[in-house]
């Protein structure tokens, strides 16, 4: 069960490297690095299931949260051209 | 065992592969993803070998933090890298060479996690021994970072301030600079 779950992640992480290298649009590329940031969040699981240690769980938690964060970042400074506040 | 060995392989595989594209990466937003990609699989690697702190680091610091400075500097750069012309051929052979030694050198480490080695035999023994009579607090890494280690600390905490003090002076005088020529320019319109 650990080694499908561990191949689905490791096959998933190279369609997604594909994607980042190949990437048509900026946009392709920042969902490809998101969803890498996912993966790494499932292998993070994954390892704290291997290693018997469920506190990897919380780990795995903050790292979805940093990731959500620069992914928002990024499509922010798209959409606006900068990171200064809305000024009206 | 041997699942851990593939594993980190895996690891360093795609590592090496998100390096090679951002050598061949020519815009900078492209540039800044791979760096961030590359992030969040060095912290995976990092949790691998158990060191847990590290990888946190890495994935706040390297995954979220930097990309972040880095797109808000990018936003005052031009869009497109222009091709480097200078010969490359040098800081490969210097890169290659460090490498090898550095490879090289490894040869000699002792194994990972042997009990014997000479970091675990020198001065550990007597930080596990003395904390509790030495500096008095039950936590031996509280002791070990804010005592044994109190220079280095020290150091961190000059070379943060220092920083820190020079990005105020900068962003400081590029304020004033500014005010100066927005006053010149209102000095000229009055006396147009």
């Amino acid at each position: 069960m650990f080694l499908a779950a561990l191949t689905a992640c490791a096959i998933s992480a190279l369609l997604v490297l594909a994607r980042i290298v190949l990437g048509k649009t900026t946009f392709d590329r920042v969902l490809a690095v998101n969803s890498l940031g996912t993966i790494i969040v499932i292998g993070i699981a994954l390892h704290g299931f291997y290693a018997n240690r469920p506190e990897f769980l919380d780990i795995a938690i903050v790292y979805a949260l940093i990731n959500f964060i620069g992914t928002v970042a990024i499509l922010k400074l798209f959409s606006t051209g900068s990171f200064k506040g809305n000024k009206k | 065992m041997i699942s851990e060995l593939i594993i980190n392989a895996f690891l360093v595989s795609i590592m090496l592969a998100i390096a090679i594209a951002l050598l061949k990466a020519r815009t900078v937003i492209y540039t800044v993803l791979l760096t961030s990609a590359y992030s969040l699989v060095a912290a995976l690697m990092f949790i691998t070998l158990d060191a847990v702190d590290v990888a946190f680091t890495e994935a706040s610091v390297g995954a979220g933090i930097s990309t972040i400075l880095f797109l808000a500097a990018m936003a005052f750069l031009p869009k497109k890298e222009e091709k480097n012309v200078t010969n490359q051929a040098f800081p490969a052979l210097l890169c290659l060479t460090l490498g090898g030694v550095l490879i090289w050198c490894s040869f000699d480490l002792p194994e990972i996690g042997l009990a014997t080695s000479p970091i675990h035999q020198h001065i550990v023994p007597e930080y596990i021994l003395g904390s509790r009579d030495d500096i008095g607090i039950p936590n031996i890494v509280t002791s070990v970072l804010a005592s044994y280690r109190g220079y280095d600390t020290f150091g961190e905490t000059i070379v943060v301030f220092t920083a820190g003090i020079a990005v105020l002076a900068i962003l400081k005088n590029n304020k004033t600079s500014l005010k100066k020529i927005k006053s010149q320019k209102k000095v000229a319109e009055n006396g147009q």
